[in-house]
């Protein structure tokens, strides 16, 4: 990606994320001034905070770990995650 | 801060790959036996303690904490990568595929560890400070202070860097290609 490409996106978003979930998609349109390829990309990166859930709040460690004992183990019959609970 | 690999840092990642590969071992052990994990945080800060009690400052030439946690990371970053590269390779094939969108929001593929390096490499690239406040928490374990205390910004801006920088790299890691068709798009 185009750094200067980020950086707008980069500081849409976080000024996106920074309302209140409910206010966040007229927000959305209203800075994106009818620029509908941006409101598109914009939406879809609010859209990927929201999806990615717990990504990356384990260390990196913790990620190493756990598969190092699925390696031993095979995945847990549950398919619980061990780092979940 | 990302500067050439010195004698020190030959030293710096001798000293600490026998520390992490320990707490490595002893943490997989405990999920083996589906004890309650503790909490990763509190394992990296271990790591870094035991390193801090391990290494000879005035030989590593460290300039002051902060620049010891920059290169603790760093140095967590490449142990762990590099093993999850070598563990990848042991396994081999017959691994149980985990689906892509699944281990992307978990996290836990050492593939996706690999791949996360990679992602990260890239974005460093066009976003230096974002890459960076992620090696420092991922990979250094640092909290949104400490972040901040290296990298001489307000814990403000490492919040934010961090949340950007978490859906750049999730996009990366779940799309085909970043200029391609969306991930959305991808994975339906």
């Amino acid at each position: 990606m185009d750094p200067a490409r980020w950086k707008q996106l980069d500081s849409l978003l976080q000024s996106v994320l920074e309302r209140p979930a409910g206010n966040r998609e007229a927000f959305l349109q209203e800075i994106c001034a009818g620029d509908e390829a941006l409101e598109q990309e914009l939406r879809s990166l609010v859209e990927l905070d929201r999806e990615a859930g717990p990504f990356l709040n384990h260390p990196a460690i913790d990620v190493a770990a756990v598969d190092l004992a699925r390696g031993e183990t095979g995945p847990t019959p549950d398919g619980a995650d061990p780092l979940v609970g | 801060m990302l500067r050439a690999w010195s004698n020190g840092d030959q030293r710096a990642l001798d000293g600490l790959t026998p520390i992490v590969y320990a707490e490595l071992h002893r943490l997989a052990h405990r999920y083996m036996k589906r004890e309650r994990p503790e909490h990763g945080l509190q394992t990296t800060a271990l790591v870094n303690e035991a390193y801090i009690r391990l290494v000879d400052y005035k030989r590593m030439q460290w300039q002051n904490k902060a620049h010891f946690f920059a290169v603790s990371a760093q140095l967590m970053r490449r142990i762990l990568v590099d093993h999850a590269r070598r563990h990848n390779v042991k396994r081999g094939r017959g691994v149980p595929h985990v689906p892509l969108d699944e281990t992307a929001v978990v996290g836990d593929h050492p593939g996706n560890l690999v791949a996360l390096d990679d992602a990260l490499t890239e974005l460093a690239r066009i976003d230096a400070r974002k890459a960076h406040v992620v090696e420092l928490r991922f990979f250094g374990g640092l909290s949104v202070e400490e972040t901040a205390q290296v990298l001489k910004v307000s814990p403000v801006t490492v919040r934010r860097d961090w949340s950007s920088a978490r859906v750049w790299l999730y996009r990366e890691l779940i799309g085909p290609t970043l200029d391609g068709p969306g991930p959305l798009e991808a994975a339906r």
